[in-house]
């Protein structure tokens, strides 16, 4: 018995040591400082350009709030003005069409509600010319559990001209969603409805969702003989994703950005990634391209950017890589999806009718073939949750 | 026994010898003869007879030709460097005694007086034939034997003789260093040498000697002196009584010493203080006192007086221990078995050191017992220790062994749990030191030590760290005078990661300094007044950054080599002990460092004055194999003073600056064993201190009460922090990532010591600020907009109490407790949304603190009983760690996950530990 408890001093001990003395801790806002943050991208694209203000918040709130009714202007050492409007609360686009330039610095300016004023250092665009690349997905094998998902890579295709080139990547990506439950039958409990009358679209079985990243991508080319990104992996999904079930497809934008961007860039990402225990960061408020025109030691987070983009879509099958099984046995958006057969009025086992659970919208209508309910109602019907509109670029 | 007067003196009304020339020349030759020859001869020749012991004339050789002298001249001959008094009497019979003079008649105050002591005040010559006398009732009460020293010589009271001797270990045979002796008539004393050496100036006549030393008994002895004289004391080790002082300063030590800011642990003391998990800890016990302070449980490296942990000289054995700790701080890394003495110079760094801004942690080893095989085990709940002292030449040589291991590993393996029996943790030191007297002018020292820790946090990656020093002292003595010390001394740290996942992407990184240092000291004992240490060193650090070698094909991690880095870094110094007179003391030293940066190396250049960067990198110049790339140096002045304000109340200021040319990289203070050191070079400058100190010591009732009260203000120039976002490990172009900036600190410290009796132990109590500034015309090179802000061991209060209590002989408990202000953090205050992601929006850097930390640990001692004949003696420790069960934290830090940031705080012990030790010594 002796050496048991031994062990298990020891255990203990280690447990000390080793495990245990991490835990959660309360964060209390003893103080809050209020600071104006800034997301401003211009690219070479001709496009409404785009500006969003939000102040920092509290570490206990869920939401930013928007920074409304600011003037937001950009302009470039040619004398023009980018005038830009609020279309939603913090988020401004130019009111005009227009790119970045070569050659020609910007400079953002921005007034606030408050009269507070903010501006940035002048921006331009790097000379390296875009380089094409290209897209592919490819199955994933693991050594444990085989095929287990599908790799998205991105290939440089060209080599850049300059000595080095710094690049960020930001993806959208889109998603076929299919109800495993749809039917193609209502149920309707006016007397005399019986046989149920057909639906009269498809609208709820097919819809489509789109996410942006919110992960920073960034790779350069400094460290390299060759100016040109080896491929890598920029989208990686597993088997059981539910977004890869039918058919998937990712926008790939690719920034040149200058290399104090990707500085600014790089810092943010390592503090997004959580800490290892070989090596943290040094924290603290990174300093950006945009300033306090009233204050010089006032914090303004954020950087204006300046890009050079190109950007490239890729599309794939869940039947390009994986067995045609059943897809109602796939991996689905809702958790639980669960149907059983109901009788048309209450009993001991149904305390509600049939009629009381379509109605409580926690149930929607499937026969196959005696009468019976799927819950939730997103197993039967996706547009509870995404959208039925198929986007413009959608190819099949 | 009411006489109060007993002559030991003999006093014969005998006619004088100078009265007795007239008669029976003597013609005699000898050589080489032995003074009982000589004596057995002239009893044969002649009619005189000699009354004396056989044992007082030792084995004195004497030569002498004589040809119809009187006896007398002979005798002054023969006897001259001798202890021995001559009378004859009524010229037949000669009375040899030792040590005293037989007067012939009484003093002329001879019955007048009546105080008993009459030993005069220096420079009174009218009494200069009077006998010294002395009370019986004194020996008595100090029931110690008489000792006399030289011979008495008419005229010789009342003035003042120097006695000089060494004191000596009783089994080892070794010399003490740091022994107090301490004349009780008058209070004055002093203490011996590194080599055990002493000299003290005594009134002639009785002295009552105390010697004591730490960890020894105490002695004392009567000693009577005529002349200038030879004493050697020998002291044992005090282990037959329970250590009562815990920690001690010399007696009058800190008072009398010139020097500001120095800590003497003797380690043998720290056995009683309640510790981690049982473990003694030198330089635990070392954070206790004012000025020393860690970041926190589990962070290793200390910070003293505003320092940062890199600016710490750490020296065993002459060698410097990069890293001296175990399982990341938690225990330290010296044996504190083997140790003798920890000096800690946090104020005025003696000139013979350098290369750190902070302190000199100086650590000894002891020498091991050339007398008998001997050893100390020790079983802990963490770790077992097991020292031993092997004799290799009889009082002349020995080898102590000492080694110390935990068992974790064993046990980790035994268990049933998966996860915990794949799971490495284990640590070892060894310790050898062989130390030789070739003879009594040559001592030769070499001390080997290696270190290891092992442990994985997860399970698929394994951490170690290791030191490995060795170091070769060659003691010489040239004459009374002059010594010379030859060291040669080399440190290796490294340290390794091992990370390797199931998908066999992994790596492999490591890194690795190395250095050599060669030193001369010399040491010259110009007179009472100067005593000089001079000397030059130079060491050579070759710096292997490390580099990542990816394990298995599919590592995503790409290899990564960065170059060596070399560097030489020489030093001449000199310092002179000066004694102005009584009340002042000036310690005065000088020292110039020199430091090249070595190639072969390639190295960046920048365009000047913009913040360094890829873009503003002009030039890459590369360097052949020890080609100059880069020279650096100064002058350090090292200089303190003493002054006795009152006997036991003196105060003291001092002066001193420093130029270090390496520094770590770390940008936590959870220091993990990631930390780098890194050479100045051409983009990085060497760091400089300087700073000021005051101080008022002042001892109390005999000593018993040490109050100690010191400010300083330091100056901090080319420090390093880091820029936000700052990556450390393996960057090759360390420049862009870091700042060098000015940094000041200042406080107060306040000691209070009880050194004997049955309550003791001290309590230690600093006010403190450590601050920094890094102002810039650039917005990437500011931080906190420019303003002197808290480093990150900036905790201005920090309170220690230590206590022992003696039950019994045998029992004793002990009590610390400790109160830190929390150190500095960098909180996150807020967030923002930017590209869809949530982010932290941050302080100003350190503008907060985590909670304050206070501990209390609980300790009971029991020793062994203490009959001397038992072939062990034993000593048992139970203490409870931490026994309000304060969850200190020691860092909190922020991550995001899924998008959301979470906090966390670590803590290493947030409840009570007990633990157990049994230790013995054989």
């Amino acid at each position: 018995m002796k050496t048991i408890i031994g062990n298990n001093y020891y255990l203990f001990l280690l447990v000390l040591i080793f495990c245990s003395c991490v835990e959660p801790y309360e964060i209390k806002n003893e103080t809050f400082d209020d600071f104006l943050v800034v997301e401003a991208l211009l690219t070479d694209e001709i496009k409404y350009q785009e500006v969003n203000l939000s102040r920092t918040y509290g570490l206990e709130e869920v939401v930013a709030n928007a920074e409304e009714n600011a003037t937001v202007i950009i302009s470039d050492s040619e004398g023009v003005i980018y005038d830009f409007d609020e279309i939603e609360p913090g988020k401004y686009t130019s009111r005009v069409e227009f790119s970045a330039k070569p050659d020609v610095e910007y400079r953002l300016s921005i007034m606030t509600n408050s009269g507070r004023k903010y501006g940035s250092r002048p921006v331009k665009l790097v000379s390296e010319d875009v380089v094409d690349f290209k897209l592919y997905a490819k199955g994933r094998i693991n050594d444990v559990e085989g095929l287990d998902g599908v790799e998205i890579y991105y290939e440089g295709l060209e080599v850049s001209n300059e000595n080095s080139s710094y690049y960020r990547y930001d993806y959208v990506e889109t998603y076929k969603i299919v109800a495993p439950y749809w039917f193609d039958e209502t149920i309707d409990f006016t007397p005399g409805a019986y046989p149920f009358p057909g639906k009269e679209n498809d609208d709820g079985r097919v819809c489509f969702d789109t996410n942006k990243s919110n992960e920073i991508i960034l790779k350069n080319t400094s460290e390299l003989q060759v100016n040109l990104i080896e491929p890598f992996v920029i989208k990686f999904n597993k088997q059981i994703n539910p977004k890869i079930q039918h058919r998937y497809s990712l926008l790939v934008t690719q920034h040149v950005i200058s290399r104090e961007a990707y500085v600014y860039n790089e810092i943010l990402k390592d503090f997004s990634e959580s800490g290892s225990i070989f090596s943290e960061n040094q924290p603290g408020v990174i300093t950006g391209n945009l300033f306090s025109e009233d204050n010089p030691d006032e914090t303004v987070i954020g950087y204006f950017e300046i890009s050079k983009t190109l950007s490239k879509r890729v599309y794939f099958n869940y039947t390009d890589f994986f067995e045609d099984n059943a897809f109602k046995s796939r991996p689905y958006f809702v958790d639980l999806c669960k149907i059983f057969p109901v009788t048309w009025n209450s009993s001991f086992e149904q305390p509600l009718s049939l009629q009381e659970m379509i109605e409580s919208g926690f149930y929607i209508f499937y026969y196959e073939p005696v009468l019976q309910v799927v819950s939730p109602v997103g197993c039967g019907d996706c547009s509870f949750f995404a959208s039925i509109v198929v986007p413009d670029f959608w190819e099949e | 026994m009411k006489t109060n007067k007993v002559l030991l003196i003999l006093f014969l009304c005998f006619q004088s010898i100078l009265a007795q020339e007239k008669t029976n020349n003597i013609s005699l030759s000898f050589k080489d003869a032995k003074i009982e020859t000589v004596l057995l001869n002239v009893e044969e020749s002649t009619n005189y007879k000699f009354f004396y012991m056989v044992e007082w004339l030792g084995d004195y050789k004497v030569s002498g030709n004589y040809k119809n002298v009187s006896i007398g001249i002979i005798l002054e001959d023969i006897f001259k460097n001798t202890p021995i008094n001559f009378y004859v009497y009524d010229n037949l019979n000669v009375f040899l005694t030792q040590n005293n003079i037989i007067y012939d008649k009484l003093p002329d105050d001879f019955f007048i007086v009546n105080k008993a002591n009459i030993i005069e005040e220096e420079g009174d010559d009218k009494n200069a034939l009077t006998p010294i006398f002395y009370e019986q009732n004194t020996l008595n009460k100090n029931n110690s034997e008489i000792i006399r020293i030289g011979k008495e010589n008419k005229g010789t009271s009342g003035k003042s003789f120097t006695l000089i001797g060494m004191v000596k270990h009783g089994t080892t045979g070794d010399p003490i260093s740091n022994a107090t002796i301490l004349v009780k008539e008058n209070n004055k004393g002093t203490t011996t040498n590194n080599i055990g050496l002493y000299e003290i100036t005594l009134v002639s006549g009785l002295n009552t000697i105390e010697v004591s030393a730490l960890g020894k008994g105490k002695l004392i002895k009567t000693i009577v002196i005529y002349n200038n004289g030879e004493l050697n004391f020998i002291l044992n080790d005090d282990f037959e009584s329970l250590d009562e002082v815990v920690l001690e300063v010399n007696r009058d030590r800190n008072v009398e010493k010139a020097i500001t800011g120095v800590t003497l642990i003797d380690v043998a003391k720290i056995k009683n203080i309640p510790l981690v998990l049982g473990e003694r800890d030198i330089l635990r016990v070392a954070t206790t006192l004012p000025g020393i302070t860690t970041a926190g449980e589990g962070a290793s490296g200390y910070n003293v007086r505003g320092g940062k942990t890199d600016q710490n000289l750490i020296l065993l054995d002459n060698t410097v221990v990069y890293n001296p700790s175990h399982f990341f701080g938690i225990f330290s890394a010296l044996n504190p078995f083997t140790s003798k003495a920890a000096n800690i110079y946090k104020g005025s760094i003696p000139a013979e050191y350098g290369g750190r801004l902070s302190s000199v942690f100086e650590i000894k080893t002891k020498d091991g017992n050339t007398d008998k095989f001997s050893g100390e085990v020790s079983i802990g709940a963490v770790m077992s220790n097991l020292t031993l002292e092997l004799p290799i030449v009889k009082e002349k040589s020995s080898l102590l062994l000492g080694g110390r291991s935990t068992y974790s590993n064993w046990i980790l393996k035994s268990l049933d749990d998966e996860s915990l029996n794949k799971s490495k943790a284990s640590f070892y030191d060894i310790i050898a030191k062989y130390h030789h007297k070739v003879n009594k002018n040559n001592v030769v020292r070499s001390t080997v030590y290696v270190s290891n820790d092992n442990f994985s946090i997860t399970s698929d990656s394994l951490y170690s760290y290791s030191n490995k020093l060795v170091s070769l002292d060659w003691e010489h003595r040239f004459d009374k005078k002059n010594s010379i010390n030859l060291i040669l001394a080399k440190s290796q740290y490294e340290f390794n990661i091992n990370y390797e996942d199931d998908l066999k992407v992994g790596f492999d990184l490591g890194y690795k300094i190395d250095e050599t240092e060669l030193k001369l000291k010399m040491k010259y004992l110009n007179s009472d007044a100067h005593k000089f240490i001079y000397g030059l060193s130079s060491k050579l650090y070759v710096v292997n950054p490390g580099s990542r070698d990816p394990i298995g094909i599919d590592s995503r991690f790409v290899g990564v080599i960065i170059p060596k880095e070399r560097g030489l870094e020489s030093a001449i110094f000199i310092s002179d002990n000066f004694t102005v007179n009584d009340k002042l003391l000036i310690d005065a030293g000088f020292r110039y460092s020199y430091y090249l940066s070595l190639g072969e190396s390639s190295q960046r250049v920048y365009a000047e004055n913009v913040p360094k960067g890829e873009g503003t990198l002009i030039d890459n110049l590369e360097f052949k194999k020890n080609e100059v790339i880069k020279r650096y140096g100064g002058f350090e002045a090292r200089v303190s003073a003493r002054y006795f304000l009152y006997q036991d109340f003196s105060v003291k200021a001092s002066y001193n600056n420093n130029i270090q040319y390496i520094h770590t990289l770390s940008n936590n203070t959870t220091v993990s064993p990631t930390d780098t050191w890194k050479l100045s070079d051409l983009n990085i400058k060497p760091q400089s201190a300087s700073q000021y100190s005051l101080g008022f010591y002042k001892n109390f009732k005999e000593d018993i009460y040490e109050l100690s009260i010191e400010g300083y203000y330091k100056k901090l120039e080319n420090i390093l922090d880091y820029k936000v976002g700052a990556k450390l490990l393996l960057n090759e172009a360390i420049e862009r990532e870091v700042l060098q900036g000015e940094g000041k600190a200042y406080g107060v410290e306040l000691l209070i010591k009880k050194n004997r009796g049955r309550l003791n132990g001290w309590l230690g109590y600093s006010y403190s600020r450590s601050l920094n500034k890094f102002d810039s015309e650039f917005g990437s090179e500011i931080i906190n907009q420019g303003e002197f802000f808290s480093s990150n061991y900036d905790k201005p209060h920090d309170f220690s109490l230590v206590t022992n209590y003696k039950i019994t002989n045998r029992y004793s408990v002990s009590a610390n407790f400790v109160y830190q202000t929390g150190r500095p953090v960098t909180y996150p205050t807020g967030k923002y949304v930017l590209n869809n992601t949530e982010y932290v929006v941050y302080s100003d850097r350190n503008k907060f603190r985590i909670p304050d930390y206070y501990r209390l640990d609980v300790s009971f001692n029991v020793e062994g009983n203490h009959k001397i004949k038992k072939f062990a003696h034993s000593f048992w420790n139970l203490s409870i760690y931490n026994l309000l069960g304060r969850n200190n934290p020691y860092s909190v830090f922020f991550v995001t996950e899924d998008s959301r940031i979470k906090a966390y705080k670590s803590s290493i012990f947030s409840i009570p530990i007990p633990t157990i030790t049994y230790n013995f010594k054989f």
